[in-house]
């Protein structure tokens, strides 16, 4: 069993607080990700995890064992962890195989035994054939598998990865995460991520945190963070989002200084903010659609047809059908059908869709 | 492809023959003034300083001679004995310059309290001239009246005689175990060995800082990763600081044997000086006599200079030779961090 228990983790370096009574529960052979911008404190949690940082109050546990608290500090090698590093972190002077096997000669394991599990790593992470090679004649992803080898040949029930696709370019990004996924299955392992990339989160993780100026915005499945995000930071951090201001009026909500009303039967009323996601707003030619704007451009990307839409003030960002291209001309008339929308109560501030960084 | 009307193409062009030349030339007149250093005050004079060894030539050039300088220079007992003495000179400091200034650099490396004025003290000797050095240092080495043996006295011991001794440190320590160490491996004497300990003194800041320099290198990740795998302190330093700061040791360990074959001042006013003029240089008995001052005496005192340089040429093929040794020798061992491509 390796499960992680965060309690009440608070952490400032001085007068900066970086984490606020931070609670978390990762179950077992769990794969969590802590999203946010640069600075949200998820590296920092995941330090405090792993034992590079003592939490200024609260607790960590891993399994039954309390591992850090105000009486108990457990070092980061008696953990049973595994960490992957952004920067990947191979030993420069030995080859793969004695980079991964590196932590086992460590715990002093019979050579045999060595040989055994290194083999079993290098193949799980593609890299038998590259056993005898230097980092230095390796690429950034094959360095970066090396480090995964590492991380895992000790059989630690717990993996930590910290932002370790981010130095990789796009391409190997994505199959990476696969094979990440793959191996967290294969190996059972429970495994903690940190990244700022929102489509990685989503295509990897069981659940997500996502996190800003150190406090969790929302905890939960990417389905639910996409489709439901509880604010309106976690509606513009994961994915793209129109904001619209608007008062809720007899079953609609007028959007402000547009002149355009929507269908809500919603629980707000008053003043409001309508989130709504490009992928969710369909062009109809015709004039049955619910809101009415003018085509100001758009940009074929082959996929989509990414399109800015003037709705009468406000421009909002469409992302439609690629097909539309053919179809549409700049500054055309056209017709809106919203499919689906968020409405979050408009305290006045906009604190929330605010990045920090 | 059609051009626009009124814009002419560019191949219509012909420079003019002066511009044409310019160009061509342009690499090379922003090489001239490094290169016309370099030419100026390194090579031209070992040319020369080859020219003039295969000439009898004092104060002004005389005959042609060949090979003389050098056939006499092999010839002379004292010029292999101040070989020798080099050789000695360098291999009791160069190890501990590395050594200490390593040991020294981890250790500052942690967080200290006062980790600046550590630093700055262990950088100190180095930027204090090393005239002054051997000044203040001679004193403290005297056999009547320096510190140190007023305090081995003052304790009931019996005084050694330092920059005086001429006998071997190998058999001094010998005499002091009651092993007798036989005829050609009493080693350096103990005053060249005096000389020794004070040059290590002098440049092992310098070391210190060029260590630190590499370890700031290291990305805080390696020492993490190394952490979490169980490395302890010593197996961090086994196995990441020492292989990853290679390259620096490679280069401190040539820049350092340079710079003690070419060691004078240091020697020269620790024992040259009120020892009966320069030409006693080297004392005592010619035990401190390196071989820049084997040349430095020829062409100083007795003016021989094609002979003086016959000394510096085989010197600086002595000297490159080693050079490419250790490079060479190393260069299988020397790790460079790198991103991988």
């Amino acid at each position: 069993m390796s499960t992680i228990a965060i309690k009440n983790v608070t952490k400032a370096f001085g007068d900066v607080v970086v984490l606020k009574d931070f609670n978390l529960v990762v179950g077992d052979r769990e794969f969590v990700t802590l999203l946010g911008p640069s600075g949200c404190g998820k590296t920092t949690m995941l330090r405090i995890i792993a034992g590079f940082e003592k939490p200024t109050a609260g607790e960590i546990h891993i399994g039954e064992r309390v591992v850090s608290s105000d009486k108990v500090f457990v070092p980061p090698e008696r953990r049973g962890i595994g960490m992957v590093f952004q920067s990947y972190a191979v030993w420069p002077h030995m080859n793969v195989f004695n980079n991964v096997a590196y932590p086992l000669r460590i715990a002093r394991r019979p050579r045999g035994e060595i040989r055994e599990k290194v083999e079993r790593i290098l193949k799980a992470v593609h890299l038998s054939q590259y056993a005898s090679r230097f980092p230095s004649q390796l690429s950034g992803g094959q360095q970066q598998r090396v480090a995964l080898g590492r991380a895992l040949v000790a059989e630690p029930r717990l993996l930590l990865l910290d932002e370790p696709l981010s130095n990789l370019d796009a391409k190997l990004r994505e199959s990476m995460r696969f094979e990440i996924k793959e191996i967290q299955k294969a190996f059972g392992i429970t495994v903690v991520y940190v990244t700022h990339d929102q489509t990685e989160a989503m295509a990897m993780s069981d659940r997500i945190v996502v996190i800003n100026h150190g406090i969790i915005q929302q905890l939960g499945p990417p389905t639910k963070i996409y489709q439901r995000p509880s604010n309106q930071f976690v509606a513009d951090f994961v994915g793209k989002v129109n904001f619209l201001r608007g008062e809720v009026k007899n079953g609609r909500i007028e959007l402000t200084g547009l002149g355009q009303s929507i269908p809500y039967d919603g629980i707000y009323t008053g003043k409001v903010i309508v989130a709504i996601r490009p992928e969710n707003i369909f062009l109809k030619p015709d004039r049955e659609g619910t809101l009415k704007g003018r085509l100001q451009n758009m940009f074929y990307l082959g996929d989509v047809n990414d399109c800015r839409v003037d709705i009468g003030g406000e421009v909002i960002r469409i992302i439609a059908d690629s097909i539309t291209y053919e179809d549409l001309r700049e500054n055309q008339e056209i017709s809106l059908h919203l499919r689906d929308f968020l409405v979050y109560e408009d305290d006045g501030k906009d604190d929330h869709t605010k990045i920090a960084t | 492809m059609q051009n626009n009307a009124g814009v002419k193409r560019r191949e219509a062009f012909h420079p003019s023959p002066f511009k044409a030349a310019l160009d061509k030339a342009r690499p090379y007149l922003y090489l001239a003034p490094a290169a016309l250093i370099l030419f100026t005050f390194h090579l031209f004079p070992i040319v020369y300083g080859g020219f003039i060894s295969l000439h009898q030539w004092g104060l002004k050039p005389g005959k042609m001679v060949g090979l003389q300088n050098y056939k006499l220079i092999l010839a002379d007992a004292e010029w292999w004995d101040s070989l020798l003495n080099t050789f000695y000179y360098v291999l009791t400091t160069v190890p501990l310059e590395l050594g200490l200034g390593m040991l020294f650099a981890v250790l500052l490396f942690g967080k200290i309290k006062g980790r600046n004025l550590y630093r700055l003290s262990y950088f100190a000797p180095y930027i204090t001239p090393l005239a002054a050095i051997g000044v203040v240092w001679g004193w403290v080495f005297n056999y009547n009246t320096g510190i140190i043996n007023g305090v081995i006295r003052m304790l009931g011991g019996s005084a050694p005689r330092w920059l005086l001794e001429p006998t071997g440190i190998l058999t001094l320590l010998g005499r002091f175990l009651g092993v007798k160490i036989p005829f050609g491996l009493e080693g350096p004497s103990l005053a060249l060995v005096t000389i020794s300990i004070v040059t290590v003194w002098h440049y092992v800041g310098f070391h210190t800082v060029i260590y630190l320099g590499g370890l700031t290198q290291i990305p805080k990740e390696l020492f993490e990763a190394a952490k979490i795998d169980g490395a302890n302190s010593f197996r961090v330093f086994r196995h990441i600081i020492l292989p990853i700061l290679s390259p620096t040791t490679l280069f401190l360990s040539v820049v350092g044997t340079i710079g003690a074959f070419q060691s004078i001042t240091l020697i020269y006013v620790m024992t040259g000086m009120g020892w009966g003029g320069a030409g006693a240089s080297g004392h005592p008995l010619g035990t401190t006599r390196v071989a820049l001052l084997y040349i430095f005496e020829y062409f100083f005192t007795y003016t021989q200079t094609g002979y003086a340089m016959a000394g510096a040429i085989l010197l600086f093929f002595i000297i490159l030779f080693l050079s490419l040794l250790q490079m060479k020798v190393a260069g299988r061992r020397v790790f460079y961090l790198g991103e991988g491509d």
